[in-house]
């Protein structure tokens, strides 16, 4: 543009004011709208000839329109106190807001005017709102995404100390943080939201054999082992729950070997829900693994070398059964299966007074050594009582209440056995008694007649010729009896040795008693040489009955012989014979020498003779004799007797009467 | 002429023993027992006793301590006549203080050289 030329300069501004995109105005000296440009109405959204000739308040806000005087002369004296930015109502009576320059100028006419423009400044001032807004709500979200974030890491913090420690570093500086979980044993995995991998410590790496480099970028379902894949994908989706999680996987190193791990995944949650980052701590457990499949091994081992012991075994705490195995429940006291799990252990005493009698007494045992050990007897549930070694040890002797591991063994078997060899030695101990009873009684009974036999033969040899006829038969007597007392004698030995072989027959017959026992004294008197007589008591009913002849014949010839022989003084002995229903009642007493109280136990056994039969010649086996034929009868024998007074023998022999011959 | 006390239960071996000495010069007093046997020796002091050992009332082995205990028949000679083979049984019996012992059945003979060897000379 070039100054002085006054009609292209009218032009120009001419153009200017049609073309400007800001409003320009003129308002006269009393205030109206003198003139108006195209954009202005716009602006306004007004005709040109609605507005020119028109108040300039048409166009001014309420503010304005109360002072419209004061601020036209404002204006029109270029009032420098005037704002710069303006409202202005537009005919739909909304405001708008714009930058605001004016100039007063005077008119050839001599009339002040004030030419003002206008930008409209709406967008850029709702723009500038909305920016603050928005710089409101971005601190807000920073605000509450801190102090989430603070609360996470707070959570994390409680979770091991460890880890507490080295979150509250994380918390405190980038370069802590990193120290941390680089130094930190455990890997850790860090990935954003499109499970990225964005860091791994040293530990991570050096447990998978991989580079940081390797790792980063790649999702961690590419480390994981296919059948423990499925895991880790329920974890890395937009919304896992819960958002902090453990679990047990199989990861893949580089070289191919898989790793046993505890993935300790944590996700930060956005407020809408979503995951924005997640972060694991990965710690190797394969040792640990190695140990718990060892330990289950072995725990395997032991329960099925417990379960399979021919040994019971009982573990018994507060003295009420936890475990025990099938040979003690079930094979030994044939219990069912867990039915003594949770019952005293009363149960399997013998009684409940045993029970409360061996209680102290096996505690203190335990509290003492710590093991206790015992054979005793054990109820079945049946109620059988085996007999079983018991041995109990305490876990901590110190603390009973920590419980007691008890096995029992059952020694039933060895128990009869032992009896058995017991008995069997004690027989046998019978037997070598018997031998060398037998022999000192060989010696010496058999010696005695021998003696006669022998002195009896020299004499008739040697001096038969001094002797008269009648001393030479008096020494053939003496050797006859001899012979007669030896052959006796042979007899009882061999009668005991067929009663001891079992081949004393029991023959019962139809006998008359009466006839067979005056026999029987005959007998008795002619072989012993006693003076002693016998007296006979009959008080039996039936004069026949149903026995043994032989049998009987032995006990009461036994009987008598040895009431007479330990009869020295010659008293007389006394035979009563009765019956009750059913049985034969022989009774022998004597006023001898008695029985010794210390050869009560041994008095019917075979060549045992009392302590005090002196010189009185015998062989031992009358009374053993005797019972055994009492015995074969079915009857029992009864023994009364005192020391220097006598004795008394009353034998009961079952036996039938025929029918009574009146 | 030396007397002998005879003492011994059984009847039979009793009179055979107390015929044979006799028969051989003896002057022979029996008794069935220890007692009887010790009674015997109050009356009449033997040279030499003859004594059975098991035997009512009195057995040898008191009759021999009874003996042993008095001065006047503590040195009496006296012979066992056992029934007993057991060695030690009559090894015991020696140590009792008898003089001798014989076994029966006993052969005559053995029992005169016996009964001579042990009565005091003269």
């Amino acid at each position: 543009m070039e100054p002085g030329h006054p009609d292209l300069e009218l032009d120009l501004l001419a153009t200017v004011f049609d073309v400007a995109r800001i409003g320009i105005c003129v308002i006269d000296d009393a205030g109206r709208f003198a003139r108006v440009n195209p954009a202005f109405c716009q602006m306004v959204d007004y005709r040109p000839e609605q507005l020119v000739g028109q108040s300039y308040s048409l166009c001014a806000p309420d503010s304005v329109v109360s002072v419209q005087d004061k601020f036209l002369r404002a204006i029109l004296e270029d009032s420098s106190k005037i704002p710069r930015e303006w409202q202005i109502r537009r005919a739909d009576n909304t405001l708008l807001d714009a930058l605001v320059s004016f100039r007063s100028l005077m008119h050839g006419d001599g009339r002040r005017y004030a030419v003002v423009t206008f930008s409209d400044i709406t967008e850029s001032k709702r723009a500038k709102e909305q920016l603050e807004v928005l710089n409101r709500e971005l601190e807000q979200r920073i605000g509450e995404r801190t102090a989430e974030l603070t609360e996470k890491i707070g959570a994390l913090t409680l979770e091991t100390s460890n880890r507490a420690r080295a979150q509250a570093e994380l918390l405190d500086s980038e370069r802590k943080y990193h120290r941390v979980i680089n130094l930190t044993r455990e890997g850790f995995w860090l990935i954003n939201g499109r499970n990225e991998t964005i860091e791994v410590n040293a530990a991570l790496c050096r447990m998978l054999g991989y580079t940081e480099d390797e790792m980063l970028g790649r999702t961690p379902l590419e480390f994981v082992d296919d059948a423990y894949r499925h895991i880790l994908e329920a974890r890395l989706v937009p919304q896992p729950a819960p958002a902090e999680a453990s679990y047990e996987v199989e990861l893949k190193r580089k070289d191919g070997s898989r790793m046993s791990a505890a993935y300790n995944a944590t996700a930060v949650i956005s407020e809408h829900g979503e995951r924005e980052f997640s972060f694991a701590f990965i710690t190797d457990i394969s040792g640990r693994k190695r140990l718990e499949a060892e330990l289950q091994r072995t725990l395997s081992e032991r329960v099925a070398i417990l379960e399979n012991s021919l040994v019971g075994i009982a573990f018994v705490r507060q003295r009420t059964f936890v475990w025990m195995n099938k040979a003690f429940e079930q094979d030994m006291l044939a219990f069912d299966e867990g039915e003594l799990v949770g019952r005293s252990v009363a149960t399997v005493y013998p009684s409940q007074k045993v029970y409360e009698q061996m209680g102290p007494v096996i505690d203190k045992a335990l509290a003492q050594q710590s093991v206790f050990q015992t054979e005793n007897r054990v109820r079945r549930k049946d109620g059988a009582l085996l007999w079983c070694l018991v041995s109990g040890r305490a876990i901590d002797r110190h603390d009973l209440g920590r419980g007691t591991i008890w096995t029992i063994a059952d020694i039933t078997h060895r128990k009869e056995t032992e009896a058995e060899v017991l008995q069997a030695l004690e027989r046998e101990k019978e037997l070598s008694e018997l031998k060398s009873r037998f022999v000192s009684m060989t010696s010496h009974e058999f010696r005695t007649p021998l003696a006669g036999i022998m002195s009896s033969i020299e004499l008739l040899s040697d001096y038969g010729e001094r002797l008269d006829a009648a001393e030479r038969a008096e020494l053939a007597t003496v050797i006859k009896s001899s012979v007669k007392r030896m052959t006796q004698m042979l007899d009882q030995v061999l009668l005991i040795g067929r009663a001891d072989a079992g081949r004393m027959e029991f023959r019962p017959q139809e006998l008359a008693l009466r006839p067979l026992i005056a026999q029987i004294l005959d007998e008795v008197r002619s072989g012993e040489a006693q003076r002693a007589a016998i007296e006979i008591e009959w008080r039996v009913q039936d004069e026949r009955w149903f026995l043994d002849e032989r049998l009987v014949r032995h006990v009461l010839s036994n009987l008598l012989s040895n009431a007479v022989k330990y009869s020295p003084q010659g008293d007389s002995v006394h035979l009563h014979v009765g019956s009750a229903p059913q049985q034969v009642i022989f009774t022998v007493t004597d006023r001898g020498i008695g029985i010794l109280p210390e050869d009560r136990p041994v008095l019917f056994q075979a060549f045992h003779r009392g302590r005090n039969v002196a010189g009185i010649s015998g062989t031992g086996l009358g009374l053993a004799i005797v019972k055994k034929a009492v015995e074969l009868h079915g009857g029992r024998i009864q023994v009364e007797s005192q020391l220097g007074k006598g004795s008394c023998f009353r034998v009961f022999i079952p036996a039938t009467a025929p029918q009574s011959n009146g | 002429m030396a007397r002998i006390l005879l003492v011994e239960d059984d009847q039979a071996i009793l009179a055979n023993l107390a015929r044979f000495l006799r028969l051989e010069g003896f002057d022979v007093t029996t008794a069935r027992n220890g007692a009887e046997g010790l009674r015997a020796v109050e009356q009449q002091l033997p040279d030499l006793v003859l004594s059975d050992l098991l035997m009512p009332e009195m057995d040898g082995e008191t009759l021999l301590a009874v003996l042993r205990a008095e001065t006047s028949t503590a040195r009496l000679p006296v012979i066992f006549l056992t029934a007993s083979a057991e060695r030690a049984e009559r090894d015991a019996k020696l140590q009792l203080g008898a003089s001798d012992y014989l076994v029966k059945p006993l052969d005559l003979q053995d029992l005169l050289a016996a009964v001579r060897r042990h009565l005091p000379a003269g």
